[in-house]
């Protein structure tokens, strides 16, 4: 079956563009019985991986937008964030769950096209090319949108970098002595 | 000094998207500013903070919610296609019992008989009933693709590692041989109430490819008519009787050779075997197919070509290679080919208990 062989990946596209679990899951089942309907016979081969994406990518986009358009899902998103640190909390206890929910929640104030961009080449380090074919656009286009993206997170996550390069090198240290 | 640099032309000159003499001037401006240096410096680091977000992995149970979304799409495709497919298997239904099933008084009668006579007339209806009135497939894998198959039991692993019996997907075994302990079980099977604690029997070996690596399955015998509430239940009491077939264990590798006789006949070996015979050769031909489709490459711990509310059905119990979660039931109709599966039912077992 397709969906199980693509699964994680698709699900680390769809739950980083939407946020939330279960609009993830939303998005993975609408998109993968859109791919079922169009090709009754799968194959292995890395056009349908894309192609896969790309529906996965469009269905997420899809609900980024319907989200825009009703301002009243601006409360939801705490919920979301909060049902993620729960999540989080109970898989990886680290503060390092604090940091990706700063970063989901900072790359929710993007547009659409810049999250997608963002998530696939920054997150999931997509080469650029495989990015602009998953989302349909230029290779030009998918470089400005990551760029214009990261200069807009810029003033949301400068906080974050300093507090990651700060754990970074007190667990280097850590790592060198026998300190606890 | 110059002034500060924004942060759209801080990214603009790391993306190369500046004159050289633009970038020249940025160049200058940060090796004298510490401010858009650093600036500079959290751009450069944004990559690295993205891609070290850590999100959970798919919950199960959202798992299971498209598993069973994509089962009912594949169902409602196929119940389309039924439309279309041969009259046999409407005939087959029409009747009410498909020609193919061995009734629980027939088996009764063959397990009745005593001594020798009984274990040749047993194996006869084991050769007649691999169609469908209840072969399970224990799966073990074969082409090297790691994996859980050894949760079968030990006569089954030894017999598919032993040999591999079946041909090419499409061309399965067709005869059952007639020698060998696995007999035994398929007479003890046939005295006792479909579902209870018989040993299964086992069947010839089949094999299916995919993405280039070839699956192995041995068909046993469990008798049980599934339903729909006890779709889970009902596959684990299966899979622990395939698991443990019994106190009669005798299955061993010299079931291979036959097994794999029986290969070498193919078709023809189905043709020969009566009426029945050449339906169970048809069932067999489309499994591979079959298993193709719904376990996709996943460790198949068990195939039952049993009943599902009294129809013929095929039981799939597929895991993850390797993984001790996400185990998942299938029930298709009969039928179930490469073209189309019909899924009737779909249970997720939870992991086992430590």
């Amino acid at each position: 079956m397709l969906f199980r062989r693509h699964r994680e990946r698709l699900w680390a596209v769809a739950i980083r563009t939407l946020g939330d679990p279960e609009e993830a899951a939303d998005a993975l089942q609408d998109a993968m019985i859109s791919a079922f309907r169009r090709a009754g016979g799968f194959r292995g081969d890395s056009a349908v991986t894309t192609w896969l994406h790309r529906i996965v990518v469009n269905a997420c986009l899809d609900r980024l937008r319907r989200r825009a358009a009703r301002p009243a899902t601006a409360g939801a998103d705490q919920q979301v964030l909060e049902i993620l640190a729960a999540d989080a909390g109970q898989r990886d206890p680290s503060a390092d769950s604090d940091t990706s929910l700063d970063v989901l929640a900072a790359l929710r104030t993007l547009p659409p096209g810049q999250q997608a961009a963002l998530v696939l080449v920054d997150m999931l380090g997509y080469a650029v090319a495989d990015a602009a074919e998953v989302l349909g656009v230029s290779v030009g286009t998918v470089k400005s949108r990551c760029s214009r993206g990261r200069v807009r997170l810029l003033p949301h996550l400068a906080h974050l970098r300093n507090r990651s390069a700060a754990r970074h090198v007190q667990s280097s240290q850590e790592g060198g002595s026998d300190q606890p | 000094m110059t002034r500060h640099v924004s942060a759209e032309k801080l990214a603009r000159s790391r993306d190369g998207d500046l004159s050289r003499a633009a970038a020249r001037r940025v160049a200058v401006h940060l090796a004298g500013c510490p401010r858009c240096r650093a600036d500079a410096d959290a751009l450069a680091g944004l990559p690295a903070l993205l891609a070290s977000t850590q999100l959970p992995p798919m919950p199960d149970h959202l798992a299971a919610r498209i598993e069973t979304a994509l089962a009912t799409e594949s169902a409602h495709r196929a119940a389309g296609a039924t439309e279309r497919s041969p009259a046999r298997l409407r005939a087959g239904r029409r009747s009410g019992l498909p020609r193919w099933v061995v009734t629980d008084e027939q088996a009764r009668r063959h397990a009745r008989r005593p001594g020798p006579a009984r274990r040749i007339l047993a194996t006869a209806a084991a050769a007649a009933i691999i169609g469908g009135g209840g072969y399970a497939l224990v799966a073990t894998l074969g082409g090297g693709s790691g994996s859980t198959a050894n949760t079968a039991s030990g006569s089954s692993v030894s017999r598919s590692d032993a040999k591999p019996a079946a041909g090419p997907p499409g061309s399965a075994p067709a005869a059952r041989p007639s020698r060998s302990g696995l007999d035994a079980p398929a007479v003890r099977n046939g005295g006792v109430r479909p579902g209870a604690h018989a040993a299964p029997d086992f069947g010839p070996v089949v094999q299916y490819r995919h993405d280039g690596q070839v699956h192995r399955f041995t068909p046993v015998r469990t008798s049980t008519d599934y339903l729909p509430a006890e779709l889970g239940q009902q596959a684990s009491a299966a899979l622990a009787r395939v698991r443990s077939p019994g106190p009669v264990s005798t299955a061993g590798p010299g079931h291979t050779s036959g097994a794999s006789g029986g290969a070498s006949g193919g078709a023809s070996g189905g043709a020969s075997g009566g009426a029945s015979g050449a339906f169970s050769a048809a069932t067999l031909a489309q499994l591979p197919g079959c298993l193709g489709r719904v376990a996709g490459g996943q460790s198949v711990l068990l195939v039952d070509l049993a009943t599902f509310q009294g129809a013929p059905a095929i039981i799939i119990v597929t895991a993850p290679p390797g993984a001790t979660t996400g185990t998942q039931v299938w029930a298709v109709a009969a039928g179930c080919s490469s073209s189309g599966a019909r899924v009737l039912a779909h249970h997720q077992l939870p992991p086992p208990a430590p």
